[in-house]
């Protein structure tokens, strides 16, 4: 699922257009914040399921979602850069039509 | 060197201002502006360049030219401390002479208004000389201006950031546009490849933007769709990029991408790369790459090509010295003689090369006796001479025509004065192209034969769906008749304004007032509208007028950033107005205007071309449709260093994020079990360190097996903890890393002046935090805890005494259904825990270091508290006192009762 995650976050992220910040950030929570998100779950889940002397630790599953929570923070890197354009180029025309900042 | 720099820049003004006359005859090149110019052939992309220019010139009185001057730190010195490009501030000679030349174009009966400033650029942009109106009574002032501004105020330093440098420059053209709009030119001065921090990537970056296509292919995106130079083409600035290449070598691609900027397209380390849209569209601007690496050895080519882009054409040689002049060519230079050269007309004319005009000679014919053959005497002298023809074609200026109907527009053609050839000496044929906002084109053909000296008349029937319409002329295949000499076509362009009939309101072209900035101011403009001029009533409807939204939106046709949707547009008529539904009532006579706007979420550097239909209303019932034009700039603001730092916050934050939330996860989710039916019990214990077991320390029960099942008691019951309190082992908590990469845990922190221990090891990781029985982990399942307990004094006995150590053994438990604790296999489990643990062991490793440490701090001997001896206990049953053992009591304490007997042993 988080190795999906990222897949989809790298395609909605390729897009350059009018809506980057809204699909950066989308991209960003895909890839950098859900798989980390999932990783801590699962993390919580099998913590509580050895309270069950009939539960199976998956050591596996947990390292593998550890590896793809590392692999989406590093992607939602792109996002983020992708992301600052937009909101360096607001925070710009705020500085440049209230005066602070000149061309 | 100078020359050469001045030639070219000069040659570039000269070029335009060809276009003013269309004939060298009329307007003749000053030789002082030709003098000495390296340079290379341009490409036919430069070529149309200059062509567009020229048209551009033919309509419009205004040439707005912006001088983009490169102020890099190697002007003045190499990295090595070499001598640099231009240390000397020839530039400054190079730009004023260049100046005078401009200042030329502003009089006579062709004249010009041209507006100039310049600017600066090195590691950034830095503005030189403001827009100034250049006359022949201002330049003097302008030439002290930028003398002080390079010599004085703006010292070369710093790197070649291009981006920062044509960014600043675009932005200060269309500023200018804005206030006086006209034909545009930058001339871009650069002595060196882009560089914009001495890093590869960010001088790739800094050049995909300006190009608009990632032409190394490794990933970059350029900030605006299709680059800086396609916005510029695109706003119809003509850009001569100029590249000082002097005796540095090879190119490489930072100086390779210069051409593909201007040009659209060019070599890049051998492999074609384009710029932007590609081939350059026909309404565009095209731009013009020029090298110049030697003074001399390009100098030649370069005056040809300036003579021949400023009208001139290769002249037919009958032989290597003998120049075919037949009627119908006004003029002629020969390029790359000496200073001793002679041009010979037929009348016998003798023409050298006048005094500062190194390398050519340039005559015009003066009368019909110097038709023929003229000759060329001179050393080292290539053909083909450049000749002129005398045509002109001079387009009515501000024509309108009346939509739906049969109209005409004037156009002159003539020799220019000359008294000595006419029209009729030239076969052509007179292209004729009629261009509407939408791009629809309407072409016509005229021969020469049914054209006349002087006024002529085009006829043709305006769309009236349209209020401009915009005419080219050009003619093609232009020869004189006389001898079939080819000459360079003559273009020329103007702007036909359509009216609607007269029992429609008319609609004027859109003011602008506010240029789109941004993304946060929209662009604003207003319509004037007026009653229909046969006096009656009349009505002017706009989509969506009474919502106060243009819909459906204006048409993007043209934005040099691709943005085609997502516009939002606003409209509302002036107050007075009167309106009803979409349209305003106009009475007879009445006027009034209605304002725009226009916004985008995307901000970009481009000139947006918008065409919306608009339905005139006659008043009794008849309706016009019209197509409106809408142009308006659009700015970009963006400042690095604020894209920096946003970058650097998002990036931190982004990364801190997932690792506070993960924290948080393990925070709320991670808690010790504890549940019902738990049962605790507390034994009293000796240790043996040396065997590792475990012996009860009440004597009621012969071994650990047979410890009372009955000592268990119910707790009450809870589901899980963060912090559990025991009476014996002290706060059981569950514990979350601050480091979220690390699995939580849960341990058990003794009571003070206590250690705990229990069948869990530390990692390494945690050695420290758990060293000593200061604390010890568990799995956070109490049931299956068990923790010996013992006090650190008991724990520190000296090395020398006994091997038992008393302490006491605390063991959870759950058993369904109120089943008695196994404590057989209870106490099994704990002792093989023990056996294969040497916590207990390293942790009293720990404590006499430490109390080592202590007794060295306070300089008493080893075996010694505080100058007290150390007490011991009494030696267990059975056995005798130690060698160093003492029978003395603890301090401060009542004696350890004596111990039980081990199991098994003896009495």
């Amino acid at each position: 699922m988080g190795f999906g995650l990222i897949l989809l976050a790298i395609a909605v992220g390729e897009d350059n257009g009018g809506t980057l910040v809204l699909e950066g950030v989308i991209g960003y929570l895909m890839a950098g914040f859900a798989t980390p998100l999932l990783w801590g779950w699962d993390a919580a889940a099998q913590r509580r399921g050895r309270i069950n002397p009939n539960f199976a630790s998956r050591r596996n599953y947990s390292s593998i979602l550890r590896v793809l929570a590392l692999a989406g923070i590093l992607v939602s890197v792109v996002h983020l850069l992708l992301i600052s354009v937009p909101i360096a180029e607001r925070i710009s025309e705020w500085l440049y039509i209230s005066g602070i900042v000149g061309v | 060197m100078k020359k050469a720099l001045a030639g070219i820049i000069t040659t570039l003004f000269m070029v335009g201002g060809i276009g003013f006359s269309l004939s060298a005859a009329a307007s003749p090149v000053p030789t002082a502006a030709l003098a000495g110019v390296a340079g290379a052939t341009l490409s036919p992309v430069g070529e149309r360049a200059v062509e567009d220019i020229r048209r551009c010139l033919s309509s419009s009185d205004v040439l707005n030219v912006f001088y983009l001057i490169d102020n890099s730190g190697s002007l003045a010195s190499t990295p090595d401390g070499g001598p640099g490009t231009d240390e000397d501030f020839r530039r400054v000679d190079i730009i004023n002479q260049s100046l005078r030349s401009l200042a030329e174009l502003t009089e006579g009966s062709s004249a010009k208004s041209i507006n100039l400033s310049l600017g600066f650029f090195a590691s950034s942009y830095s503005p030189g000389v403001g827009w100034t109106p250049l006359t022949k009574s201002t330049v003097a002032d302008l030439e002290s201006r930028i003398t002080t501004e390079v010599t004085v105020n703006q010292r070369p330093n710093g790197l070649t950031n291009w981006e920062a440098g044509v960014t600043q420059a675009h932005r200060a053209i269309q500023e200018q546009q804005s206030a006086s709009p006209g034909c545009q030119m930058m001339v871009w001065l650069t002595d060196g490849g882009i560089n914009v921090d001495q890093t590869l990537p960010a001088a790739v970056q800094s050049g995909v933007n300006l190009c608009g296509s990632d032409f190394f292919g490794e990933g970059y995106t350029a900030s605006a769709p299709n680059g800086t130079f396609h916005a510029l083409r695109q706003s119809g600035v003509t850009v001569f990029a100029v590249l000082l290449n002097v005796g540095s070598g090879p190119k490489d691609w930072r100086q390779e991408l210069l051409q593909p900027l201007a040009e659209g397209s060019g070599q890049i380390e051998g492999r074609s790369t384009t710029c932007g849209v590609n081939p350059i569209p026909e309404d565009f601007s095209a731009g013009a790459y020029i090298e110049a690496d030697s003074v001399g050895s390009l100098s030649n080519e370069f005056l040809k090509l300036a003579a021949r882009l400023s009208g001139g054409s290769d002249a037919t040689m009958i032989s290597k010295d003998k120049i075919s002049v037949p009627k119908g060519v006004a003029r002629l230079q020969v390029i790359g003689v000496d200073a001793g050269a002679i041009l010979t007309s037929p009348s016998g004319r003798a023409i050298m090369p006048s005094a500062g005009s190194d390398g050519f000679i340039d005559a015009q014919v003066l009368n019909d006796a110097e038709y023929g053959t003229w000759s060329v005497t001179a050393t080292g002298w290539s053909p083909p001479a450049i000749v002129w023809g005398a045509l002109v074609l001079v387009p009515e200026r501000d024509p309108k025509a009346a939509g739906g109907a049969e109209q005409s527009v004037g156009f002159t053609l003539d020799t220019a004065g000359s008294t000595s050839v006419a029209v009729t000496d030239y076969d052509f044929t007179l292209a004729v192209r009629l261009t509407y906002p939408d791009g629809t084109q309407e072409t016509q053909s005229i021969p020469s034969t049914e054209l006349v000296s002087g006024a002529n008349t085009l006829v043709f029937e305006p769309n009236p769906a349209y209020s401009e319409v915009q005419i080219r002329y050009t003619t093609e295949n232009l020869r004189t008749k006389q001898g079939q000499v080819p000459l360079a076509a003559i273009v020329a362009e103007q702007n036909v304004t359509i009216t609607p009939p007269t029992q429609f309101p008319t609609v004027s072209n859109p003011t602008i007032t506010q240029a789109l900035i941004g993304s946060i101011t929209p662009a604003q403009g207003t319509f004037s509208l007026t009653a229909p001029a046969d006096g009656n009533p009349g009505e002017v409807c706009f989509p969506g007028l009474s919502s106060g939204e243009l819909t459906p939106a204006p048409t993007i046709v043209g934005d040099s950033a691709d943005r085609l949707t997502n516009w939002q547009w606003s409209i509302a008529a002036a107050d007075q107005a009167s309106v009803i539904d979409d349209c305003v009532q106009l009475a007879p006579g009445a006027q009034t205007t209605v304002a725009f706007s226009a916004s985008h979420p995307s901000s970009a550097d481009s000139a947006v071309q918008a065409l919306t239909t608009i339905t005139l209303g006659d008043g009794s019932g008849g309706v016009l449709p019209i197509t409106k034009e809408i142009v308006f700039p659009s700015e970009r603001i963006y400042f690095p260093v604020v894209g920096n730092i946003v970058r650097i916050l998002l990036i931190a934050l982004g990364i801190i994020l997932p690792f506070v939330v993960l924290y948080l996860v393990a925070l709320l989710t991670t808690k010790g079990f504890h549940g019902r039916e738990l049962r605790r019990a507390t034994f009293p214990v000796i240790y043996n360190k040396e065997k590792k077991t475990l012996a009860p320390a009440d004597g009621k029960a012969s071994s650990m097996a047979d410890v009372g099942k009955d000592a268990f008691t119910f707790l009450t019951p809870i589901d899980d903890f963060k912090k559990f309190n025991d009476p014996e082992l002290g706060t059981l908590s569950a514990v979350v890393s601050a480091n979220p990469l690390r699995a939580p845990w849960f341990e058990i922190t003794p009571r003070a002046g206590t250690t705990v221990f229990t069948d869990k090891t530390a990692p390494p990781i945690y050695k420290k935090r758990f060293e000593g029985g200061q604390k010890a982990l568990f799995s956070g399942d109490m049931s299956k805890l068990w923790a010996l307990s013992f006090s650190e004094s008991e724990l520190a006995k000296p090395e020398s005494g006994s091997d038992d150590i008393r302490g006491k053994l605390v063991v959870f438990s759950r058993d369904s259904f109120g089943a008695s604790v196994n404590m057989q296999d209870t106490m099994a489990g704990i002792l093989n825990s023990l056996r294969s643990s040497n916590a207990i062991a390293e942790a009293q490793k720990v404590l006499h270091a430490k109390q080592q440490q202590k007794d060295d701090s306070k300089g008493n001997k080893p075996g010694t508290t505080g100058g007290k001896p150390v007490p011991t206990l009494p030696p267990l049953p059975g056995r005798s006192p130690g060698p160093f053992t003492n029978a003395t009591p603890p301090a401060g304490g009542s004696p350890l009762p004596p111990l039980p007997p081990r199991p098994g042993s003896r009495p």
